[in-house]
């Protein structure tokens, strides 16, 4: 009778141990769906959050390997997937127009609300897909779309090696892990086509060439923020006054995305016209300023007026609360230049004068935007020192030990490699001049 | 022999109980994992604080982009009826955002014979204030 008891004893715990087995396994993929779909909403770009899908999804589910993949504004697939997808699939599913015939395209048009291949036969109407199963090691095939507006936002594919059908788990947890994922793909569809609205006017707004200045060799640099509340609002300028003084204007209208590109553009425009009429940078910074707080309470814009004198050598150089700019000259340690200094454009609060320095044969004179140098766990002037020192290296690895000149694009192309860590967010530009004149 | 083998076997289900309950524990702690979890999710940490006081408001965080409309929600309309002071020892970070919402209040102050006070700023705040031109124009007290 005890042996009775044993048995069933034993028997039930058999069963409930798998029973809490199973469940603790649906609970851990529950927990990393979860995560998942924390995790995607820090992600600004569909690509982003679809390389956080493809890794989570690899670990939730036993499948060979995972896709995803959505429609760019030219209506080509794109795809992010993980590591084991052959590359016959890759080749033939990657960067083709959403007309071609392969099973991701018709989920990705909206033409079928989701795609279950469960065993090869079912690849028939592909023929490249049938081709390629056996090299491919595929033997079924689930695609389920992840919802968008008119169509989907996204498709996710998984594929195991033998013919495979879902169990009632595994719907339930893609089920999960779509409606996870589903917001962080809307957002990011939204701020692509923000993104993509503020790159726009941004470049359309800022000088598509700069006038060809005597004695000065002149590069630029603008970078767009990563993020889509990051772009927009950086600009650079070349005036030229007459035969002798060209302006070099450089600036950052507070604000971020497609309104502060827009008003980028106004503060521009007022400002060489300003300096055009007046000639004078301090003068014409006071007009900027008070054009901007008696008509647009919300712009605000700090800027960097140095105008280059080719004859006298010099540089006079007004700041509406912009960072100084730093100088080279050949053979010493870059300096951080000072300007005359006044608040930002549009605060109202006036007060601009101007400072004359020399800028002598062969010098580089670097002017730049907050986006160049600002990392969060320095002060400022750590920031700065640390540029005039990659700036001294740049300008040390050309030269290779030699004395002669330095390119501007040197310089230009140091600052573009600092500006591609990806931990910098906001946008970044660049004013690179060298007093090339030759004197006496 | 039987009640030895029974013995084993009563046993052996001990073990199994305990087995169970330490498959139970693990199962309640993914349980509080995964409360705990969307607890942590479903309130993001705030980077930036802000508290009214007596006489103005007490900031401490960082101040950008993301955060600056608090800070102006906060002094729209100006607290108080005098003076405004800002306490901003607290502030480990701010950029061109957080200066465009001072110089916003700092104006609108001066209209009505107020004065905004920022006070206490740390090194690094002070030098964005110096660097932007507004030292001579913002009233700073006691910058660290």
């Amino acid at each position: 009778m005890l042996s009775d008891i044993e048995d069933e004893l034993q028997l039930e715990a058999g069963a409930l141990r798998a029973q809490l087995g199973r469940e603790r396994r649906a609970r851990e993929h529950r927990l990393n769906i979860n995560r998942l779909g924390a995790e995607t909403s820090g992600q600004v770009t569909r690509e982003g959050v679809a390389e956080v899908l493809v890794s989570g999804a690899s670990t939730i589910f036993e499948c060979r390997w995972v896709m995803v993949a959505f429609v760019d504004n030219d209506d080509v697939v794109k795809i992010v997937h993980s590591p084991e997808v052959p590359s016959e699939i890759v080749r033939d599913w990657s960067s083709v127009p959403l007309s071609t015939l392969v099973p991701i395209t018709d989920v990705l048009r909206g033409d079928r609300a989701t795609c279950e291949l469960v065993n090869r036969s079912e690849f028939a109407p592909w023929p490249d897909l049938v081709a390629n199963a056996e090299r491919a090691d595929c033997g079924s095939l689930f695609i389920e779309p992840i919802p968008g507006g008119d169509r989907p936002a996204a498709a996710v594919v998984m594929a195991w090696s033998d013919a495979h059908e879902l169990d009632e788990l595994e719907r339930e947890l893609i089920a999960e892990l779509i409606e996870a994922v589903t917001p962080a793909f809307a957002r990011s569809m939204n701020t692509e086509v923000d993104h993509e609205l503020a790159t726009t006017l941004q470049d359309s707004l800022l000088p598509a060439h700069l006038p060809e200045v005597e004695g000065l060799d002149i590069a630029t640099l603008y970078e767009a923020g990563r993020n889509a509340q990051d772009v927009g609002g950086d600009w650079y300028d070349v005036i030229r006054l007459d035969d002798q003084r060209t302006t070099i204007v450089i600036g950052d209208v507070v604000g971020h995305n497609a309104r502060a590109a827009a008003e980028m553009g106004q503060v521009r425009h007022v400002l060489a016209a300003h300096l055009l009429a007046t000639g004078d940078p301090s003068e014409s910074l006071q007009l900027t300023d008070q054009y901007f707080h008696t008509r647009s309470l919300n712009t605000m814009a700090t800027a960097l007026v140095m105008v280059f004198d080719s004859v006298a050598a010099t540089i006079e150089l007004a700041s509406a609360g912009h960072l100084p700019p730093v100088m080279a000259e050949l053979g010493a340690r870059s300096v951080v230049v000072e300007s005359g200094l006044g608040p930002p454009l549009g605060s109202g609060l006036g007060g601009y004068c101007s400072i004359v320095q020399p800028f002598p044969q062969d010098a580089v004179l670097v002017a730049f935007t907050d986006g160049v140098v600002e990392l969060r766990d320095e002060t400022i002037d750590d920031s700065v020192d640390d540029f005039c020192r990659a700036v001294d290296r740049a300008i040390k690895t050309a030269q290779h030990g030699g004395r002669q000149q330095v390119s501007v694009d040197v310089i230009v192309d140091m600052i573009a490699s600092r500006v591609a860590d990806p931990h910098r967010t906001d946008d970044a530009a660049a004013i690179v001049c060298r007093n090339q004149r030759r004197y006496g | 022999m039987t009640l030895q083998r029974s013995c084993a076997g009563i046993s052996g289900a001990t073990a199994e109980a305990a087995s169970l309950t330490r498959v139970a524990v693990r199962y309640v702690c993914a349980e509080v994992d995964v409360v705990s979890y969307h607890l942590a999710m479903s309130k993001p940490a705030s980077r930036l604080d802000i508290e009214i006081t007596a006489d103005g408001l007490s900031v401490a965080g960082e101040i950008d982009a993301h955060t600056c409309h608090d800070l102006a929600s906060a002094l729209e309309p100006l607290p108080g009826s005098g003076d405004v002071r800002i306490d901003m020892a607290g502030v480990r970070f701010m950029d061109s955002s957080g200066l465009r919402v001072l110089i916003g209040a700092h104006q609108r102050a001066d209209a009505v014979e107020r004065k905004l006070l920022i006070e206490r700023p740390s090194k690094s705040v002070f030098r964005i204030i110096e660097i932007s031109g507004l030292a001579d124009h913002l009233h700073i007290v006691n910058p660290a």
